[in-house]
Parts: structure tokens; sequence; C-alpha cells
């Protein structure tokens, strides 16, 4: 297992105004969204390293047209809620990604409409193209976003490593079942520290 | 909204194999508790009794690695090695074959996988698009792991997904209970046996 800053990258999932700002469409939905802020300061801290040591970061945005007409099954069947209260519509400051994580001009921000990063997005062409190995996700929501996108990294056999403290949930108990079903088949799940850890190697 | 599986719908049994079921099977070889996996299978015989009552499409999964394992990638090479040393799910083995009592039948399909989701690097999607088939009926184990992973990967391709809550089994009840609430949040209705028999019933009357 080689990881290093040509062959890993940090995925940074969805970290946008709409989960992580009070003022978020998110959080108008009943959730305790507080709880999804948990990921900031281990996301700040694995995005200031990654830099440091010239590891490349990629940005995910969730984005849906204006009408959601890209909404497909999950927002016209199962949370037709997310049109109501217009979550992440594209280019508005709801979409945009959280400042304290806010990507610089040289790092690549994928758009996607589902759940995985994987669908329907050039992420998994960026990979390959970098010759990416390793993947250190971090980001929300733990049992959404995240754990699709892993689910997915892992099918397509990269190495996945998910910072437990730089990821968070609405529910104690999703977060909880997350992190027990990434572990036990597709991800080695680690803390912040121990990933900085790793990158010093 | 049952009423959208009346048509242009199929039957998708997930892995429901030797390897997870039987007690001599691979998963039991790991040490977990098939009894636990084996609630599934009244809820599967079930579904597919009513399906083929209805003439409604029923497909099966299968999980399968080539007999050295080579095509185990990162899951087997390096988050769940067991695999390999149980041989689970070896193509032509005892392990890989589908459970005597869900036998399918001679002109039902059957896809052939070596990851959990049954929509990746196989010929699923490109089979239900050419049938027109837009809603997947999702039974069989493991609910947390292979029918998740199916079900978000269906769910966000668009096709309406319906996950049968006592025809879908766990190692693990705080794993299975949580995995049906978090697919309930965003990818799929969760639906009942009895719901899904009266629901392909009225298509014969």
């Amino acid at each position: 297992m080689i990881i290093n800053n040509k062959n890993s990258v940090l995925l940074v999932i969805d970290m946008q105004n709409s989960f992580l700002h009070p003022d978020g469409t998110m959080w108008k939905l009943g959730f305790d969204c507080s709880k999804l802020r948990d990921a900031l300061p281990g996301t700040e801290e694995l995005i200031n390293k990654a830099r440091l040591q010239g590891i490349p970061i990629i940005f995910t945005q969730y984005v849906y047209q204006q009408d959601f007409k890209d909404g497909g099954w999950l927002v016209d069947e199962i949370s037709p809620e997310l049109k109501k209260i217009k979550l992440c519509v594209k280019d508005s400051w709801d979409a945009d990604i959280y400042e304290s994580v806010y990507p610089q001009n040289n790092e690549a921000v994928i758009e996607k409409n589902r759940p995985s990063a994987f669908i329907s997005t050039q992420l998994e062409s960026f990979l390959y193209s970098m010759s990416i190995e390793n993947i250190f996700v971090c980001g929300v929501t733990a049992n959404m976003c995240v754990e699709t996108t892993v689910r997915d990294a892992c099918q397509r056999d990269f190495r996945v490593f998910v910072a437990k403290d730089a990821i968070a949930e609405v529910d104690d108990d999703r977060m909880k079942v997350a992190l027990m079903a990434m572990e036990y088949f597709f991800a080695k799940v680690n803390s912040v520290k121990e990933i900085l850890e790793l990158w010093k190697k | 909204m049952i009423n959208k599986i009346l048509s242009n719908t199929a039957l998708l049994v997930v892995d429901m194999q030797n390897g997870f079921l039987s007690e001599s099977g691979g998963m039991s070889k790991l040490g977990f508790d098939s009894s636990l996996l084996q609630k599934a299978i009244p809820g599967c015989i079930k579904l597919v009794k009513v399906a083929r009552e209805s003439d409604t499409p029923v497909i099966f999964t299968k999980y399968l690695y080539e007999k050295d394992f080579r095509d185990g990638g990162m899951q087997v090479e390096e988050i769940f090695p067991g695999i390999k040393d149980v041989a689970l799910c070896a193509k032509g083995s005892f392990d890989a074959e589908i459970i005597e009592d869900l036998r399918p039948a001679n002109e039902e399909i059957i896809i052939e996988k070596n990851r959990p989701s049954s929509f990746y690097s196989t010929r699923l999607e490109a089979y239900l698009r050419s049938q027109k088939i837009s809603n997947l009926v999702i039974c069989g184990v493991t609910t947390n792991i292979c029918v998740e992973t199916t079900a978000r990967d269906s769910a966000q391709r668009d096709f309406g997904t319906y996950v049968v809550s006592n025809a879908v089994a766990e190692v693990d009840d705080f794993r299975h209970e949580t995995s049906l609430k978090a697919l309930e949040h965003m990818f799929a209705k969760i639906v009942s046996v009895e719901d899904i028999q009266e629901t392909w019933l009225k298509k014969n009357s």
C-alpha cells in the first residue's frame, strides 16, 4: 500500500451552505443539522494538510436545476420536500460550498445530482486520468452522500479511507450504522489524526 | 403509490444462495449466524410465487467469484480477505448455487455479479431498459450490504425502488433496521410481502 501525493486524493463531499449553515435549506426540514457541523473542524484540517503536502483535493457539490426536473425518483417520489425548500439549486448561495472549506482556484469541483459522486459525473474519469489509487473521504452526510460514494468507490477498486471524525449525519443511529457498514465491506475507517499520520510517511 | 408497480415491474431476488443461507455455506464458516439470514426465505418464496402467478418477471442475482478470487478486487484483497479463505460463492461451488426453494425457472434471468451492487459491471441495467421495466421490487440478502447497495443504485438510476422489509435479512439486527431507515430516507419505498401480494394479485382479477 503506497500512499503519496501522486496516487491519492482528498474527496470533500457536499460541504455546502445548505447542509452546514444555519440559514441553509436542509435546516428547514426539521433535522438536527447542527450535528453536520461536527464534520467542519476535521474537514478543515484535512484540507489544510492536503494543500501543504500537495495532495490533490476534489470537492463535490450537490446541485439541482431550478425546476428540479433532474431530481428523478428521489425528488419526485421519496423526498418531494427537497423541491419545496429548493435544496441546493444551481448557482444559489445554498448550493455554494461553505466558506471555511472553500475550494481554491486550481481545485476541482464536481457537480452531482444524486447521492453518489460517481453517478453521471466526471469523477471517475478524473480519478483514472490522475492515476489515483487512494481516496480519502470527508464531508456530509455520512449515511447518504458519503456512504453512497464510498460504496461506489470501493466497488470500483479504489482504496477508500473514511475520516470518521470529518463526516457527520443528522441521525445518530444512521451515523453509527454508516460507519459499521463502510468498515465492514467498503472502506478503512480512520480518525483525521490517523490519516494525517499516513500522509506523513 | 403501490399501484405503480402493477406494470413495468420486475421482482429482483438478491443473492439467495447457499453461501449466505446454508448452515454449511461460506458465511457460516466466517462465523455469522445463517439462521438470521434464513428469515428472508419465506418472504422471498411468497414473492416469487405471486410474481409468477401474476406474470411479473423475476430476476435473480448471484454473487459469484472466480475460483482464485482474482476478480475480488479491493473488497476481497484488503477489506474482507476471509471471503477468499472460505471460498465464498466461488464459481461452480455449492456455495454459489441459489437455494433449492428458490430455484429459477427456465426463462428467468440470472444476473451474475462480483460486487455488492447488482448494477455495477453487470447486464442488469441494459436488461431492464430493454424490457422497459421501470420499477423494481427487491428482496433477498443481506439487507445492509448487497440489498442496500443495489437499492441505492436502482433509485439513483430512477427506477421505482421498493424494498420488501419482511423478505430481506441481515446478520445484525441493528444494521438491518437502520439500513431500512436509510433506504426509506432517500432511496426506496419500504413495503411488505403482503402489500406486494395484494397488489400483484389484482392483476389477475
